[in-house]
C-alpha cells in the first residue's frame, strides 16, 4: 500500500535489505562472535555473585579438574598416599595449566606469560654465558 | 570365586574403577542462579498531564533465572532455562489517564522462559516457553544504550496515550513489530556457519499457529570494528481456533548495527506487518552512537506507519546516556518526544518522558 504524507526517509526497508545483503556478503571474511542482546541480564561478573556472575548451586566442573578418573581410582583402591604425593599434585596442576593453555590463547594473561618465559629463558642464557 | 578375587585391593580398584567410568558423563553438570533489578525514575507529560513514576524498566525488566546443563556424552549437551520476571509498576503498564493513585500497577510476576535444550554439532534444538526463532530481530543494537532506548520504544510509557485517547497509547502507534516474541514453541538453531546462525520455530502463541524463520549474524571485522545483524519472517494465524478476517498475518523485517572501533556506532530496524483484513503497518528506525570508555552515549529517530489505522504518523525522537562504573552496574538517563497525526490533519500534544535509573546484574 502507498504511504500518503510522510516526507520519505529513505526507502528504509529496502535500503536495509540491501545493507543487510551486502554486509552478510562483505563480513563472510570476519570472525564470528558472540551477539548477546543488552536487553538480557548482563554477561560477565554480578555485583553479589562476583566474577561467576552467577551463584553456583552445584557444579561438577571443579571436581572434575581436582578429581581425574584415574586418581579416584587410585584413592578408593587404597593408594591415597599416592594421590597425595607430590608427584601426583604436580600432574594435577601440569593438567589445569594444560587447560588454561588451551583457553587462554589470546587473552593478556597468556601474552604476559609468554614474556615472562622468554625472560627466564633470557636470563638463564645470561648466566651461561661466561663472565 | 577364588581367594584371591576377595582381595581388598583388586575389589577396592574394581569398585573405583566402575564408579570413576559411570561418574564421568556427570562431571560437566552445573546449575546457576542469576538475575537483574532494573529501576527507574520517570517523568511523563501527555500535553495535558504530568507525573512522576516510579517503575521497573520494562527495556531490560527486573528478573531471574535458574540454568542447568550437563554434558550427556556423544558430543551432546542437556538443559534448562527457567527465566521469570517480578515488575514492580512496570514501565510500560503506567498511564497518565485516570484518577490520582491509578498509575500504580501493581506487582507482576510473568514468564520469559521455561525451556529444555539439547545442543551438539548439530546445532540446539528447544523445546518450551521461550524466545522465538527472531524474537529480537528488530533490536539488534551495539550502542551500549538500549537499557534506557532502542527500537522497543513503547518499552518506557508504552501505556500513555495521545491526548488520552483510549487506543492511542504510544505502544500502539509506534510499535517495532518484533515478529512474535516468546510463546511455547520447538526451534532449532543451527551450528554458526561462519558468522551466521539459521534459526526457525513454530509452536502456539496465544493459542495461534505461529511460525518463525531468520537469519543471526555476528562478526568481529577487525580493523573495521564488529557488525551484528538479524534478518526474517514470521506468520501467526488468526483462524487457527474460529474464522477471523485477519487470517494469517506476516511480519518481515531486520536489523543492523554496526559499531567502530573508534567507539562510534549505527544502528538501522524496519518491519512491517501485513495481514488478510487489510493491515499493512511499518516501522522504521536509526540510532547513532558513540562509546568511550565507560559512557555510552546515543541519539535515535524512529516513525509508525499505519499502526492503528490507515493514516496514522508517529514520531519518536530521543537522546540517552548510560554509564557503566563496572560490568555489573548500569547508570542511564534518556529523554524522548513523540508526536502523532492522523488522517484528516488531526494532531495531539507531543508526550515526553524523561527517565533516570540503575540496573545491577547480582
Amino acid at each position: 500500500m502507498e504511504k500518503a504524507g510522510r516526507p520519505p526517509l529513505v526507502g528504509t526497508r529496502e535500503a536495509l535489505m540491501s545493507v543487510l545483503l551486502a554486509a552478510a556478503l562483505a563480513g563472510c571474511g570476519g570472525t564470528p562472535f558472540e551477539y548477546h542482546s543488552q536487553r538480557e541480564i548482563p554477561e560477565g561478573p554480578g555485583l553479589l555473585t562476583g566474577e561467576s556472575g552467577a551463584l553456583i548451586l552445584f557444579s561438577d566442573k571443579k571436581k572434575a579438574k581436582a578429581d581425574p578418573p584415574l586418581a579416584s581410582a587410585q584413592a578408593v583402591a587404597g593408594d591415597a598416599p599416592g594421590a597425595a604425593s607430590g608427584e601426583f599434585v604436580e600432574f594435577r596442576e601440569f593438567r589445569e595449566f594444560r587447560r588454561w593453555k588451551d583457553t587462554a590463547k589470546d587473552t593478556p594473561e597468556f601474552r604476559e606469560f609468554q614474556d615472562w618465559r622468554e625472560w627466564k629463558a633470557y636470563r638463564s642464557w645470561k648466566e651461561r654465558q661466561p663472565k | 570365586m577364588t581367594k584371591s578375587a576377595l582381595n581388598p585391593l583388586v575389589l577396592g580398584t574394581a569398585v573405583a574403577s566402575a564408579l570413576a567410568m559411570l561418574a564421568a558423563p556427570a562431571y560437566a553438570l552445573e546449575a546457576k542462579i542469576s538475575g537483574q533489578v532494573n529501576r527507574a525514575i520517570m517523568h511523563a507529560d501527555d500535553g495535558n498531564n504530568s507525573e512522576i513514576f516510579h517503575v521497573d524498566n520494562d527495556n531490560s525488566s527486573t528478573r531471574f533465572r535458574f540454568t542447568g546443563s550437563e554434558d550427556i556424552g556423544s558430543g551432546l549437551k542437556a538443559g534448562i532455562v527457567w527465566e521469570v520476571e517480578y515488575q514492580s509498576n512496570d514501565s510500560d503498564q503506567v498511564t497518565l489517564v485516570g484518577a490520582p493513585g491509578k498509575s500504580d500497577t501493581g506487582t507482576t510476576f510473568g514468564e520469559r522462559k521455561m525451556e529444555v535444550f539439547f545442543a551438539g554439532a548439530f546445532g540446539q534444538v528447544t523445546l518450551g516457553q521461550g524466545d522465538g526463532a527472531m524474537n529480537g530481530g528488530i533490536e539488534v543494537d551495539l550502542s551500549g544504550t538500549t537499557v534506557v532506548g532502542y527500537a522497543g520504544i513503547g518499552d518506557l510509557g508504552g501505556a500513555i496515550t495521545f491526548g488520552g485517547t483510549a487506543g492511542l497509547s504510544l505502544r500502539s502507534v509506534i510499535n517495532q513489530q518484533d515478529f512474535e516474541s516468546r510463546y511455547d514453541r520447538l526451534r532449532y538453531d543451527s551450528p554458526k556457519l561462519g558468522p551466521v546462525t539459521i534459526s526457525l520455530s513454530t509452536g502456539t502463541n496465544g493459542g495461534l499457529d505461529t511460525e518463525e524463520y531468520g537469519i543471526w549474524y555476528s562478526s568481529n571485522l577487525g580493523a573495521a570494528g564488529t557488525l551484528a545483524f538479524a534478518v526474517g519472517f514470521s506468520t501467526k494465524d488468526f483462524s487457527t481456533v474460529a474464522p477471523d478476517p485477519r487470517g494469517d498475518q506476516e511480519t518481515t523485517g531486520g536489523s543492523i548495527s554496526w559499531l567502530h572501533p573508534s567507539g562510534w556506532n549505527v544502528t538501522l530496524a524496519t518491519s512491517s506487518v501485513a495481514n488478510d483484513a487489510g493491515k499493512d503497518s511499518d516501522f522504521k528506525y536509526v540510532k547513532v552512537g558513540y562509546k568511550t570508555g565507560r559512557h555510552a552515549f546515543s541519539a535515535d529517530f524512529g516513525m509508525g506507519d499505519d499502526q492503528v489505522a490507515v493514516g496514522d504518523e508517529a514520531e519518536h525522537f530521543g537522546v540517552q546516556y548510560v554509564f557503566a562504573p563496572n560490568q555489573a552496574v548500569d547508570l542511564y538517563a534518556g529523554y524522548k518526544t513523540l508526536g502523532l497525526d492522523r488522517a484528516g490533519g488531526v494532531t495531539f500534544d507531543d508526550i515526553k518522558i524523561l527517565a533516570v535509573g540503575s540496573r545491577i546484574k547480582f
